[in-house]
């Protein structure tokens, strides 16, 4: 991997951009057998529906990665709009977003049956919410940073997760081409973290400066299989 | 009282019910004082044989609680702990079945994942053996969740070992229920991959799936159990795979 290459911007902060890549063949998503429930199965007719576990772009560019700094940084306000995840033909979309602490979760039902809202939360961002119908959302005020999954009881491959952050320096990677972009970084030396629920964490340092834009891309490199 | 009579028939066979030792003095009460009349030599019989083997019923059964105190120690060593042997046969072998069936989407296409060849099929019915007898291995008397010290991986979310082996000791007959559950639905497994079904093999691996879910939320993270009831949903959770 390169080292990051500077580029100036306009002013308030600096800039992190990059791209998150892997190595190695492309693991596939496995295809959801929903059978245990007909309206899914019903909804999903002649498609092959897959948790994007493994959302690839172009050249092995790898999107659902949530990047963000690390460390503490002066408040700043939370955004009054709600991040929202929809369930939808038994899929949870998007799969993965990122919230602020503060900021309302809302899990839409998009269908017209039952799905359970249960967040695996080790802080204090538990939920488990029925939604027995469209229309009936689930709200949940976030109190604490982690990487929160979602899931429904009654269909157990639905997985979404929010990734809970302080601050407001963090993105999501595309799935097209692997991009993130985080905006208006405070100067310094920035410790940044890529997460991905299969591939795991990495972790790297940068030198964030005011109206620059630095690029700093994640390669995960798979271990060859046995 | 011949062998002809069928009150002595009655009597006799009344006798022979009890054991060796209270018969003989069962015949001496009958003999000694009730040789007149038919009737009451089968009354007497009876009433002799019951008497007698009311009377030996204690001693045998202390001799009985006796031979099982001295009973030998189990040929069995226990070696290891129920998360050992999840961890080493159970999820391994059950993860083999789940993975033995399934479709694969890439940007390339589609993988349609199955056993194929012959080797594929015994390799997948070695592991769905390894998944019926574990629960075997479970059940054994004596073996522990985890070993002593060992904490929950995830606390808040998972009960710790020693939570777990509380609920396990205080219903074991549950958990022998659950673990038949798992074997129940491994055979649905081998019997599929005896046949070479692979829809069979997937619907048994289904099967097997919300088995150990069951379990899972019984001793695993059984405050999530209740909070579904609560909720109203009616299935259970499993992580990403």
């Amino acid at each position: 991997m390169s080292g990051p290459a500077v580029h100036v911007t306009a002013a308030g902060g600096g800039t992190i951009k990059g791209r998150v890549k892997f190595t190695g063949p492309e693991p596939g998503n496995r295809v959801i057998r929903m059978g245990m429930d007909p309206m899914c199965a019903a909804a999903n007719q002649g498609k092959r529906p897959v948790n994007e576990i493994y959302l690839v772009g172009d050249d092995n560019a790898l999107g659902n990665v949530f990047v963000k700094v690390e460390g503490t940084f002066p408040p700043a306000s939370v955004p009054s709009t709600p991040v929202e995840i929809d369930q939808r033909a038994c899929i949870y979309t998007p799969r993965m977003v990122g919230a602020r602490v503060g900021q309302t979760l809302v899990v839409k039902n998009g269908d017209n049956w039952l799905h359970n809202v249960h967040t695996d939360s080790s802080k204090r961002n538990g939920i488990n919410q029925s939604t027995p119908k469209a229309g009936l959302d689930v709200k949940l005020v976030l109190k604490d940073e982690e990487m929160l999954r979602i899931g429904c009881d009654v269909h157990r491959w639905m997985t979404a997760w929010v990734g809970v952050v302080s601050h407001p320096y963090f993105a999501v990677s595309e799935g097209k081409n692997g991009t993130y972009t985080i905006a208006n970084v405070p100067a310094g030396h920035r410790t940044i973290t890529a997460w991905h629920e299969a591939f795991g964490t990495l972790t790297k340092a940068v030198e964030v400066k005011d109206g620059q834009t630095v690029t700093l891309d994640f390669v995960y490199t798979q271990k060859p299989s046995a | 009282m011949g062998s002809g009579d069928p009150f002595a028939r009655v009597a006799l066979r009344l006798l022979s019910s009890i054991p060796p030792f209270c018969r003989v003095r069962a015949w001496c009460v009958c003999v000694g004082s009730c040789m007149n009349s038919k009737t009451f030599s089968w009354l007497c019989v009876a009433g002799g044989a019951l008497i007698v083997a009311a009377a030996c019923t204690t001693p045998q059964t202390a001799a009985t609680a006796s031979a099982k105190s001295a009973a030998p120690a189990p040929d069995f060593r226990l070696t290891g702990t129920i998360k050992d042997i999840m961890d080493g046969v159970v999820d391994p072998s059950a993860d083999y079945l789940w993975d033995s069936v399934a479709t694969i989407v890439t940007k390339k296409g589609i993988e349609e994942r199955r056993p194929r060849t012959d080797e594929d099929w015994k390799n997948v019915r070695r592991r769905a053996i390894a998944l019926i007898e574990a629960p075997n291995l479970l059940m054994m008397e004596g073996r522990k969740v985890a070993k002593p010290g060992e904490k929950s991986e995830n606390p808040g979310i998972e009960l710790g070992p020693e939570q777990i082996q509380e609920i396990l000791d205080g219903d074991r007959a549950t958990f022998i229920q659950r673990a038949h559950a798992l074997q129940d639905a491994g055979l649905k497994a081998l019997d599929a991959i005896d046949r070479k079904d692979v829809d069979g093999l997937s619907n048994a691996g289904e099967a097997i799936d919300e088995a150990c879910e069951q379990c899972h939320l019984k001793y695993w993270y059984p405050a999530d159990a209740a909070e579904r009831l609560k909720a109203g949903a009616g299935s259970v959770r499993k992580q990403p795979s």
